[in-house]
Protein backbone atom coordinates (compact mmCIF):
# COMPACT_ATOMS: atom_id res chain seq x y z
CA UNK A 1 0.00 0.00 0.00
CA UNK A 2 1.61 2.89 -1.61
CA UNK A 3 1.51 6.53 0.09
CA UNK A 4 0.90 9.32 -2.34
CA UNK A 5 0.31 13.30 -1.61
CA UNK A 6 -0.73 16.23 -3.75
CA UNK A 7 -0.76 20.04 -2.53
CA UNK A 8 -3.49 21.70 -3.84
CA UNK A 9 -2.45 24.79 -1.54
CA UNK A 10 -3.99 27.76 -3.44
CA UNK A 11 -5.91 25.60 -6.10
CA UNK A 12 -9.68 27.04 -6.00
CA UNK A 13 -12.51 24.96 -7.07
CA UNK A 14 -13.52 22.67 -8.83
CA UNK A 15 -9.86 22.29 -10.07
CA UNK A 16 -8.58 20.64 -6.79
CA UNK A 17 -11.08 18.39 -7.08
CA UNK A 18 -10.40 17.57 -10.62
CA UNK A 19 -6.83 17.51 -9.49
CA UNK A 20 -7.75 15.19 -7.13
CA UNK A 21 -9.56 12.97 -9.28
CA UNK A 22 -6.87 12.31 -12.01
CA UNK A 23 -4.28 11.84 -9.28
CA UNK A 24 -6.82 9.08 -7.94
CA UNK A 25 -6.78 7.20 -11.23
CA UNK A 26 -3.05 7.34 -11.92
CA UNK A 27 -2.72 5.36 -8.23
CA UNK A 28 -3.29 1.74 -7.03
CA UNK A 29 -6.36 0.64 -5.66
CA UNK A 30 -5.75 0.85 -1.86
CA UNK A 31 -3.15 3.29 -2.06
CA UNK A 32 -3.88 6.27 0.28
CA UNK A 33 -3.02 9.61 -1.38
CA UNK A 34 -3.07 13.06 1.11
CA UNK A 35 -4.23 16.49 -0.13
CA UNK A 36 -3.34 19.56 1.21
CA UNK A 37 -6.07 21.55 0.75
CA UNK A 38 -7.14 25.33 1.18
CA UNK A 39 -9.96 26.27 4.48
CA UNK A 40 -13.11 27.88 2.86
CA UNK A 41 -14.79 26.21 -0.17
CA UNK A 42 -11.89 23.78 -1.35
CA UNK A 43 -12.05 21.86 2.24
CA UNK A 44 -15.94 21.84 2.19
CA UNK A 45 -16.58 21.05 -1.34
CA UNK A 46 -13.64 18.06 -2.11
CA UNK A 47 -13.53 15.70 0.92
CA UNK A 48 -17.43 15.37 -0.23
CA UNK A 49 -17.05 15.30 -3.44
CA UNK A 50 -14.48 12.62 -3.28
CA UNK A 51 -16.47 10.14 -1.16
CA UNK A 52 -19.26 10.65 -3.77
CA UNK A 53 -16.85 9.12 -5.68
CA UNK A 54 -16.55 5.76 -3.92
CA UNK A 55 -13.53 6.50 -2.41
CA UNK A 56 -12.77 6.67 1.69
CA UNK A 57 -11.97 9.59 3.49
CA UNK A 58 -10.02 8.14 6.12
CA UNK A 59 -8.68 11.77 8.18
CA UNK A 60 -9.32 15.23 7.59
CA UNK A 61 -6.39 17.34 10.11
CA UNK A 62 -5.38 20.68 10.09
CA UNK A 63 -2.21 21.26 8.35
CA UNK A 64 -1.21 25.10 9.79
CA UNK A 65 -3.66 27.39 7.97
CA UNK A 66 -5.38 24.56 5.05
CA UNK A 67 -6.17 21.01 5.96
CA UNK A 68 -4.51 17.90 5.04
CA UNK A 69 -7.14 14.90 3.96
CA UNK A 70 -5.99 10.86 3.35
CA UNK A 71 -8.35 9.54 0.91
CA UNK A 72 -7.97 6.09 0.34
CA UNK A 73 -8.59 5.08 -3.29
CA UNK A 74 -11.31 2.49 -4.43
CA UNK B 1 -75.53 37.52 -37.04
CA UNK B 2 -72.98 36.27 -39.89
CA UNK B 3 -70.60 38.59 -38.83
CA UNK B 4 -70.95 37.13 -35.05
CA UNK B 5 -70.98 33.74 -36.40
CA UNK B 6 -67.20 34.84 -38.02
CA UNK B 7 -65.99 36.34 -34.63
CA UNK B 8 -67.09 32.79 -32.99
CA UNK B 9 -65.36 30.88 -35.86
CA UNK B 10 -62.14 33.33 -35.93
CA UNK B 11 -61.36 32.69 -31.84
CA UNK B 12 -62.20 29.44 -29.87
CA UNK B 13 -62.94 31.36 -26.87
CA UNK B 14 -63.13 27.90 -24.46
CA UNK B 15 -58.95 27.39 -25.24
CA UNK B 16 -58.66 30.85 -24.07
CA UNK B 17 -60.77 30.33 -20.57
CA UNK B 18 -57.65 30.81 -18.46
CA UNK B 19 -56.39 34.22 -19.96
CA UNK B 20 -52.42 33.65 -21.02
CA UNK B 21 -53.56 36.31 -23.83
CA UNK B 22 -52.37 39.89 -22.93
CA UNK B 23 -53.37 43.17 -24.67
CA UNK B 24 -50.26 45.22 -26.36
CA UNK B 25 -50.63 48.82 -26.56
CA UNK B 26 -50.48 48.64 -30.16
CA UNK B 27 -53.71 47.84 -31.57
CA UNK B 28 -54.99 44.07 -32.52
CA UNK B 29 -51.49 43.10 -31.08
CA UNK B 30 -51.56 40.44 -27.89
CA UNK B 31 -48.78 39.62 -25.65
CA UNK B 32 -49.10 35.32 -25.50
CA UNK B 33 -48.02 33.85 -22.13
CA UNK B 34 -46.85 30.71 -22.39
CA UNK B 35 -47.44 27.85 -19.51
CA UNK B 36 -43.86 27.45 -18.35
CA UNK B 37 -44.15 25.03 -14.95
CA UNK B 38 -41.02 25.37 -12.61
CA UNK B 39 -39.13 27.14 -15.88
CA UNK B 40 -38.21 24.00 -17.63
CA UNK B 41 -39.02 23.78 -21.28
CA UNK B 42 -37.16 21.06 -23.72
CA UNK B 43 -34.66 23.10 -26.47
CA UNK B 44 -37.28 21.45 -29.20
CA UNK B 45 -39.96 23.50 -27.72
CA UNK B 46 -38.17 26.62 -27.13
CA UNK B 47 -37.45 26.57 -31.03
CA UNK B 48 -40.69 25.99 -31.71
CA UNK B 49 -41.84 29.17 -29.92
CA UNK B 50 -39.00 30.75 -31.69
CA UNK B 51 -40.68 29.71 -35.07
CA UNK B 52 -43.99 31.27 -33.74
CA UNK B 53 -42.40 34.21 -32.73
CA UNK B 54 -40.79 34.91 -36.47
CA UNK B 55 -43.92 33.35 -38.07
CA UNK B 56 -46.88 35.16 -36.30
CA UNK B 57 -44.70 38.14 -34.24
CA UNK B 58 -42.23 40.53 -35.04
CA UNK B 59 -39.50 37.84 -32.99
CA UNK B 60 -40.06 39.32 -29.57
CA UNK B 61 -40.36 36.94 -26.57
CA UNK B 62 -40.30 38.32 -23.27
CA UNK B 63 -39.24 36.39 -20.73
CA UNK B 64 -41.16 37.27 -17.05
CA UNK B 65 -40.40 37.51 -14.02
CA UNK B 66 -42.20 33.75 -13.30
CA UNK B 67 -39.91 32.04 -15.53
CA UNK B 68 -42.44 32.60 -18.48
CA UNK B 69 -42.21 33.17 -21.80
CA UNK B 70 -44.14 35.65 -23.51
CA UNK B 71 -45.10 35.62 -27.58
CA UNK B 72 -45.19 39.45 -28.63
CA UNK B 73 -46.78 41.03 -31.26
CA UNK B 74 -49.40 38.47 -32.04
CA UNK B 75 -52.36 39.30 -33.77
CA UNK B 76 -56.13 39.09 -33.34
CA UNK B 77 -56.67 36.40 -35.98
CA UNK B 78 -53.99 34.18 -35.57
CA UNK B 79 -54.65 32.92 -31.96
CA UNK B 80 -55.98 29.83 -33.73
CA UNK B 81 -53.74 28.77 -35.70
CA UNK B 82 -51.11 29.78 -32.92
CA UNK B 83 -52.45 27.83 -30.68
CA UNK B 84 -52.13 24.64 -32.62
CA UNK B 85 -48.96 25.24 -33.19
CA UNK B 86 -48.05 25.68 -29.60
CA UNK B 87 -50.47 22.52 -28.76
CA UNK B 88 -48.17 20.76 -31.18
CA UNK B 89 -45.22 21.41 -29.60
CA UNK B 90 -46.78 20.17 -26.03
CA UNK B 91 -46.91 24.07 -25.15
CA UNK B 92 -49.97 25.86 -23.59
CA UNK B 93 -51.00 29.35 -22.51
CA UNK B 94 -49.88 30.39 -19.17
CA UNK B 95 -52.94 32.35 -16.64
CA UNK B 96 -53.69 35.67 -15.97
CA UNK B 97 -56.18 37.25 -13.60
CA UNK B 98 -57.74 35.26 -10.41
CA UNK B 99 -56.56 31.91 -11.25
CA UNK B 100 -54.03 29.71 -10.05
CA UNK B 101 -51.16 30.94 -11.68
CA UNK B 102 -47.93 28.94 -13.21
CA UNK B 103 -45.62 27.24 -10.50
CA UNK B 104 -41.96 28.78 -10.13
CA UNK B 105 -39.09 26.61 -8.90
CA UNK B 106 -35.50 26.67 -8.77
CA UNK B 107 -33.49 23.48 -10.28
CA UNK B 108 -33.86 21.47 -6.99
CA UNK B 109 -32.38 18.29 -6.02
CA UNK B 110 -32.34 16.73 -9.42
CA UNK B 111 -29.84 19.64 -10.66
CA UNK B 112 -28.45 21.38 -7.92
CA UNK B 113 -25.63 20.17 -5.24
CA UNK B 114 -27.83 22.20 -2.34
CA UNK B 115 -30.87 20.72 -3.23
CA UNK B 116 -33.00 18.55 -0.79
CA UNK B 117 -35.85 18.24 -2.50
CA UNK B 118 -37.38 17.43 -6.22
CA UNK B 119 -38.69 21.09 -6.99
CA UNK B 120 -39.91 19.47 -10.60
CA UNK B 121 -41.50 16.75 -9.43
CA UNK B 122 -43.40 19.01 -6.82
CA UNK B 123 -43.63 21.99 -8.67
CA UNK B 124 -44.85 19.85 -12.03
CA UNK B 125 -47.55 18.16 -9.66
CA UNK B 126 -48.99 20.97 -8.54
CA UNK B 127 -49.15 22.72 -11.58
CA UNK B 128 -50.95 19.69 -13.47
CA UNK B 129 -53.69 19.82 -10.06
CA UNK B 130 -53.77 23.45 -9.70
CA UNK B 131 -52.77 25.64 -12.78
CA UNK B 132 -55.50 27.67 -14.22
CA UNK B 133 -58.27 26.89 -11.41
CA UNK B 134 -60.85 30.36 -10.62
CA UNK B 135 -63.40 31.49 -8.80
CA UNK B 136 -60.74 32.83 -6.24
CA UNK B 137 -60.86 36.20 -4.43
CA UNK B 138 -57.05 37.49 -6.50
CA UNK B 139 -54.10 35.66 -8.20
CA UNK B 140 -53.18 32.58 -6.51
CA UNK B 141 -49.37 31.98 -6.90
CA UNK B 142 -47.32 29.23 -5.46
CA UNK B 143 -43.28 28.69 -5.59
CA UNK B 144 -41.46 25.64 -5.00
CA UNK B 145 -38.01 26.20 -3.47
CA UNK B 146 -35.27 22.87 -3.34
CA UNK B 147 -33.78 24.06 -0.02
CA UNK B 148 -33.74 27.08 2.87
CA UNK B 149 -31.65 29.43 0.53
CA UNK B 150 -35.04 30.35 -1.04
CA UNK B 151 -33.42 31.30 -4.71
CA UNK B 152 -36.70 31.22 -6.24
CA UNK B 153 -38.04 33.49 -3.65
CA UNK B 154 -41.09 30.83 -2.67
CA UNK B 155 -42.33 33.35 0.31
CA UNK B 156 -43.13 35.97 -2.36
CA UNK B 157 -45.71 33.40 -3.32
CA UNK B 158 -48.97 33.11 -1.86
CA UNK B 159 -48.11 29.26 -1.09
CA UNK B 160 -44.41 28.74 -0.77
CA UNK B 161 -42.24 25.62 -0.12
CA UNK B 162 -38.89 25.78 1.10
CA UNK B 163 -37.17 21.53 0.81
CA UNK B 164 -35.87 20.78 4.14
CA UNK B 165 -33.97 17.83 5.63
CA UNK B 166 -33.13 16.94 9.45
CA UNK B 167 -30.17 15.38 10.17
CA UNK B 168 -29.20 12.45 12.17
CA UNK B 169 -26.12 11.49 13.49
CA UNK B 170 -25.80 7.08 12.45
CA UNK B 171 -22.66 5.33 13.34
CA UNK B 172 -24.24 1.83 11.70
CA UNK B 173 -22.69 1.82 8.70
CA UNK B 174 -19.93 4.50 8.53
CA UNK B 175 -18.18 5.44 11.81
CA UNK B 176 -17.79 9.41 12.58
CA UNK B 177 -13.94 10.41 11.81
CA UNK B 178 -14.28 13.30 14.07
CA UNK B 179 -13.14 15.19 11.30
CA UNK B 180 -15.11 18.23 12.23
CA UNK B 181 -16.22 19.17 8.45
CA UNK B 182 -20.05 19.83 9.36
CA UNK B 183 -19.27 21.45 12.48
CA UNK B 184 -17.64 24.13 9.59
CA UNK B 185 -20.32 23.81 7.13
CA UNK B 186 -23.04 24.67 9.34
CA UNK B 187 -24.04 28.51 9.06
CA UNK B 188 -26.01 28.72 12.28
CA UNK B 189 -23.83 27.58 14.69
CA UNK B 190 -26.44 24.33 15.65
CA UNK B 191 -24.33 21.74 14.60
CA UNK B 192 -21.18 21.66 17.35
CA UNK B 193 -18.72 18.99 17.82
CA UNK B 194 -18.62 17.35 21.34
CA UNK B 195 -16.15 15.12 21.82
CA UNK B 196 -15.53 14.11 18.85
CA UNK B 197 -19.30 13.63 17.70
CA UNK B 198 -21.85 15.85 16.28
CA UNK B 199 -24.68 17.37 18.11
CA UNK B 200 -27.28 19.17 16.51
CA UNK B 201 -29.25 22.37 18.94
CA UNK B 202 -32.40 21.45 17.03
CA UNK B 203 -34.48 24.86 17.52
CA UNK B 204 -31.52 26.52 15.79
CA UNK B 205 -31.09 24.32 12.82
CA UNK B 206 -32.29 25.80 9.85
CA UNK B 207 -32.22 22.17 8.15
CA UNK B 208 -30.30 22.92 4.93
CA UNK B 209 -28.71 19.51 4.97
CA UNK B 210 -24.93 21.40 4.73
CA UNK B 211 -23.81 19.09 7.43
CA UNK B 212 -25.01 16.32 6.01
CA UNK B 213 -23.69 16.97 2.67
CA UNK B 214 -20.65 18.07 3.77
CA UNK B 215 -19.66 14.73 5.90
CA UNK B 216 -17.32 13.18 3.61
CA UNK B 217 -17.84 9.43 5.27
CA UNK B 218 -21.77 9.60 5.25
CA UNK B 219 -22.38 8.91 9.28
CA UNK B 220 -24.89 12.04 9.14
CA UNK B 221 -27.90 11.24 7.28
CA UNK B 222 -31.32 12.25 7.00
CA UNK B 223 -33.63 11.43 9.54
CA UNK B 224 -36.67 13.02 7.48
CA UNK B 225 -37.39 15.14 4.65
CA UNK B 226 -39.83 17.45 3.80
CA UNK B 227 -41.03 20.88 2.66
CA UNK B 228 -41.96 23.85 5.07
CA UNK B 229 -45.12 25.71 3.95
CA UNK B 230 -45.02 29.80 3.99
CA UNK B 231 -48.42 31.38 3.20
CA UNK B 232 -49.58 34.76 2.47
CA UNK B 233 -46.48 35.98 0.48
CA UNK B 234 -47.30 38.94 -1.90
CA UNK B 235 -45.26 41.37 -3.95
CA UNK B 236 -46.93 44.25 -6.17
CA UNK B 237 -47.39 47.60 -4.37
CA UNK B 238 -47.41 46.08 -0.87
CA UNK B 239 -45.32 43.30 -0.58
CA UNK B 240 -45.13 41.35 1.97
CA UNK B 241 -43.11 37.61 3.00
CA UNK B 242 -45.24 35.03 3.69
CA UNK B 243 -45.48 33.39 6.84
CA UNK B 244 -44.36 30.23 8.30
CA UNK B 245 -47.67 27.91 8.07
CA UNK B 246 -46.13 24.58 8.73
CA UNK B 247 -42.70 22.19 8.42
CA UNK B 248 -41.44 19.39 7.45
CA UNK B 249 -44.86 18.64 5.30
CA UNK B 250 -44.82 15.60 3.61
CA UNK B 251 -44.50 15.25 -0.12
CA UNK B 252 -47.49 13.22 -0.82
CA UNK B 253 -49.55 15.39 1.75
CA UNK B 254 -48.54 18.43 -0.16
CA UNK B 255 -51.42 18.89 -2.29
CA UNK B 256 -54.34 18.32 -0.38
CA UNK B 257 -52.80 20.90 2.46
CA UNK B 258 -52.64 22.99 -0.76
CA UNK B 259 -56.22 22.31 -2.33
CA UNK B 260 -57.59 23.10 1.54
CA UNK B 261 -55.59 26.82 1.83
CA UNK B 262 -57.25 27.11 -1.90
CA UNK B 263 -60.81 26.19 -0.67
CA UNK B 264 -59.83 28.46 2.67
CA UNK B 265 -59.15 30.98 0.93
CA UNK B 266 -62.08 31.01 -1.53
CA UNK B 267 -64.27 31.00 1.86
CA UNK B 268 -62.70 33.69 3.58
CA UNK B 269 -60.78 36.06 1.23
CA UNK B 270 -63.31 39.39 0.13
CA UNK B 271 -62.94 40.09 -3.81
CA UNK B 272 -59.75 41.69 -4.99
CA UNK B 273 -58.48 40.21 -1.66
CA UNK B 274 -54.54 37.98 -1.78
CA UNK B 275 -54.43 35.25 1.00
CA UNK B 276 -51.86 37.52 2.83
CA UNK B 277 -54.20 39.97 3.17
CA UNK B 278 -57.06 38.21 3.59
CA UNK B 279 -54.91 36.17 6.70
CA UNK B 280 -53.61 39.26 8.20
CA UNK B 281 -58.19 40.15 8.30
CA UNK B 282 -59.36 36.96 9.87
CA UNK B 283 -56.71 36.21 11.64
CA UNK B 284 -54.07 33.37 11.52
CA UNK B 285 -55.93 30.97 14.18
CA UNK B 286 -59.07 31.19 12.09
CA UNK B 287 -57.68 30.57 8.52
CA UNK B 288 -55.52 27.47 10.15
CA UNK B 289 -58.76 26.34 11.75
CA UNK B 290 -60.95 26.57 8.18
CA UNK B 291 -57.72 25.05 6.83
CA UNK B 292 -58.19 21.68 8.91
CA UNK B 293 -61.44 21.77 8.51
CA UNK B 294 -61.32 21.70 4.46
CA UNK B 295 -58.71 18.57 5.36
CA UNK B 296 -61.23 16.76 7.47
Amino acid sequence: MAKHELDLSGVPCPINFVKTKLKLEEIASGDLLEVILDDGEPIGNVPRAVKDEGHKVLKVEPAGERFKVTIERK
Amino acid sequence: MSSEKSSEKRIDLSALKAGGFIKQCQPNLFALRLRVPVGDITATQLSAVAKIAEKYGQGRIHLTARQGLEINDINFDDFNDVQDELKAAGLSLGACGARVRVVTGCPGKDVCPKGLGSTKKLGKALDDAFFGQGDLPHKFKMGVAGCPNSCVKPQENDLGFNGVVEPLLDETENECISCNLCEKACPTGALKMVEGRPVINKVICDHDGLCIKACPVGCLVEKRQGWNVTVGGRFGRRPNLGQLYATFVKTEDIKALTSAIIKAYRKLGNKGERLGVAVERVGMKAFKEEVKANIG
